[in-house]
């Protein structure tokens, strides 16, 4: 059980690792607290729907199966999106569409399809909340450098001085890019045993 | 090996379980959203409409007054405690740098100028667009700005003041590094005219509303 | 609608690039640009798509509204995209089988591309009319293919670059999108109002 659950934070990082799920973490974490929320979201949709299709599973036939996983996965980001406009409509207007687009992060899908679909109910349980957890943990990654780097800020409390000039770029999409790049670099360097420097040039990936 | 289990049935009973799910949430949450929408308009007109105290949502069809919801009217006209017109509180959106600026303005009939300024809701680009929330010269220019009328167009249409001259008072002290977000504005400012021009016919109808509710309120607090 | 048909397109294409302004497509943005003439089919098949999705979210949005269910709207939608890549996939199996198998994976794969979502999303929350909604879907598919164009054109000479190793594959994509998308930034007000 705990290795269904470390596996998602570290090992098959979604987004790190899996390259999933990048449309969110590049356009909702331009502040730490839009990144946590959305990241909780998608953890929220993850497990309840890994639940779901893990209980049916066996009534699930082949060939339906996607279009079945992805009514399931939409019904609860629909539940996930009203949600979050009764608890504050500001943090839903500052997500905008991207609770919607929960519904299309390729995570929740590919988990579906290669796990939840395959495993009862308690592992599945697992994997979402470690994937989910992984997911948030990326997001977050992300979303703080980018807040702390180009507003000075860090869930809305001052960190920098005032004297600091912030990187607005940061809080742009080109950011959004440079900022994953340099996260994934360094998830890569600390994950690599032997690091060997440049490699010799490669075929077309 | 189990019997596949059969497309049909499968697919229209997950079907119909999940629309019932969500028309289920959608309900029990149906509530609170209303709340909270109510809640951030109340908010928006208090800030460009200072002293008011109570909302009445408008719309305008065939040159007459028409009640409407606050959050499906064309303006909201605002009174203060004694049931005088303080403003009327116009909605306006208008295309800006990055995406639909939604934005609220405080109009006051009388004076024929601005009270104030509010943006509902913006995805300008953060520290330079988004300044059009928080510029303090900019949102000090716009309050009091001269939107007088000229039949169903503005006398002097508003525009960006020129740096160094003086300022007339239906210019705009602009933003520097938000040329489109400020312009964006202004165009948005001078498109209402029309409306304005609608509201202003209506000004009889909504200064009596109000004696209306004043006397109502009294009678009812009494 | 106060902007133009043009306006729209160019907006959509160029200004606030789907992929890099939006951050919308990035998976197949990311997976099948490594040679420029798979980008290039799949940026067709990806504004196709857009196009058909385009007039159904238009349809069922004004539907949905008429029956008084809004929350249907999001299932709607994927349900509609999800039948539209079905039989994209269908007709081009039928009519090019060497394009079919050329695109392998991916093409079912534009269901879940955030792009096609995202344009139902957004078109529905702007209220476009008929017209603008074609053009919208026009000039998403435009600049997502553009971009596509763009990143496998740079990918395919990257190949042949020594990257280190920490780098290759998906950071150094990251960092050449993150330049294109500062170089579109450069379109900023192109369309709108002035």
């Amino acid at each position: 059980m705990p290795e269904e659950l470390l596996k998602g934070f570290w090992r098959e990082n979604p987004v790190f690792v899996q390259a999933l799920g990048m449309c969110p973490t590049l356009a909702v974490t331009n502040s730490a607290i839009n990144a946590l929320v959305m990241g909780l979201a998608t953890t929220v949709v993850l497990i309840a729907s890994g639940a779901v299709i893990s209980t049916i599973r066996q009534r699930i036939p082949k060939q339906a199966r996607i279009a079945t996983f992805i009514l399931i996965i939409a019904t609860f980001v629909t539940c996930v999106d009203y949600g979050i406009q009764a608890l504050d409509l500001r943090l839903h207007a500052a997500l905008g569409a991207f609770i919607s687009l929960i519904v299309v992060n390729c995570l929740i899908l590919g988990r579906m399809e290669t796990f939840a679909s395959k495993r009862p109910f308690l592992p599945t349980l697992f994997d979402g909340l470690g994937m989910g957890g992984g997911f948030t943990l990326a997001l977050l990654c992300l979303g703080s450098l980018r807040e702390i780097l180009g507003a000075g800020t860090l869930f809305g409390i001052q960190l920098l001085p005032a004297a600091f000039e912030p990187w607005v770029v940061m809080l742009l999409p080109s950011g959004g890019f440079f900022v994953l790049a340099l996260w994934v670099m360094v998830f890569n360097r600390l994950r690599q045993p032997n690091p060997t420097g440049v490699a010799e040039t490669r075929g077309a990936i | 090996m189990s019997r596949q289990p059969s497309v049909l049935p499968t697919m229209v009973g997950v079907a119909m379980a999940c629309g019932f799910a969500i028309a289920l949430v959608f309900q029990a949450t149906a509530g609170q959203i209303e709340r909270n929408r109510a809640e951030l308009l109340e908010q928006a007109v208090a800030e460009v409409l200072p002293g008011v105290a109570n909302l009445r949502g408008y719309a305008i069809a065939d040159n007459a007054l028409t009640d409407a919801a606050t959050d499906q009217a064309q303006f909201i006209a605002g009174y203060d405690q004694t049931g005088a017109l303080v403003g009327v509180a116009l909605p306006a959106r208008i295309m800006g740098y990055q995406d639909t600026i939604r934005m609220l303005f405080g109009y006051d009939p009388v004076s024929e100028r601005l009270t104030g300024f509010a943006v509902l809701d913006s995805r300008e680009t953060p520290g330079l667009g988004s300044k059009i929330d928080t510029d303090p010269d900019f949102l000090a220019s716009l309050k009091g700005l001269d939107v007088q009328l000229a039949g169903h167009t503005l006398a002097n249409e508003a525009t960006l003041a020129t740096w160094g001259a003086e300022r007339a008072p239906w210019q705009v002290d602009g933003i520097t590094g938000a040329t489109v977000s400020s312009h964006a504005v202004i165009q948005a400012i001078n498109d209402t005219a029309p409306a304005l021009a609608a509201i202003r016919a209506q000004l009889p109808a909504l200064k009596s509303t109000s004696k209306v509710r004043a006397e109502s309120t009294e009678g009812k607090d009494a | 609608m106060d902007a133009s048909l043009a306006s729209v397109f160019v907006n959509a294409c160029l200004v606030n690039n789907f992929v890099l302004a939006y951050f919308l497509g990035i998976c197949p943005f990311l997976g099948v640009s490594g040679r420029v003439d798979t980008a290039m089919r799949m940026g067709g098949a990806v504004t196709f798509v857009m196009l058909v999705s385009s007039v159904c979210a238009f349809g069922i949005h004004r539907l949905l509204i008429l029956i008084g269910a809004p929350y249907l709207e999001l299932i709607s939608f994927i349900v509609v995209i999800a039948s539209a890549v079905q039989l994209v996939e269908m007709f081009v199996r039928r009519t090019s089988p060497t394009l079919f198998r050329a695109l392998g994976v991916y093409l079912p794969l534009i269901t879940t591309n955030c792009a096609i979502l995202g344009l139902a999303v957004f078109q529905t929350n702007r209220g476009y009319d008929f017209p603008h909604a074609l053009a919208y879907a026009l000039g998403a598919g435009a600049g997502f293919s553009l971009a596509l164009l763009l990143i496998s054109g740079i990918r395919e000479r990257l190949a042949l670059r020594a990257v280190p190793d920490i780098a290759q594959g998906l950071a150094i994509t990251l960092v050449v999108a993150g330049i294109l998308s500062l170089a579109f930034m450069g379109f900023a007000g192109m369309g709108s109002v002035r």
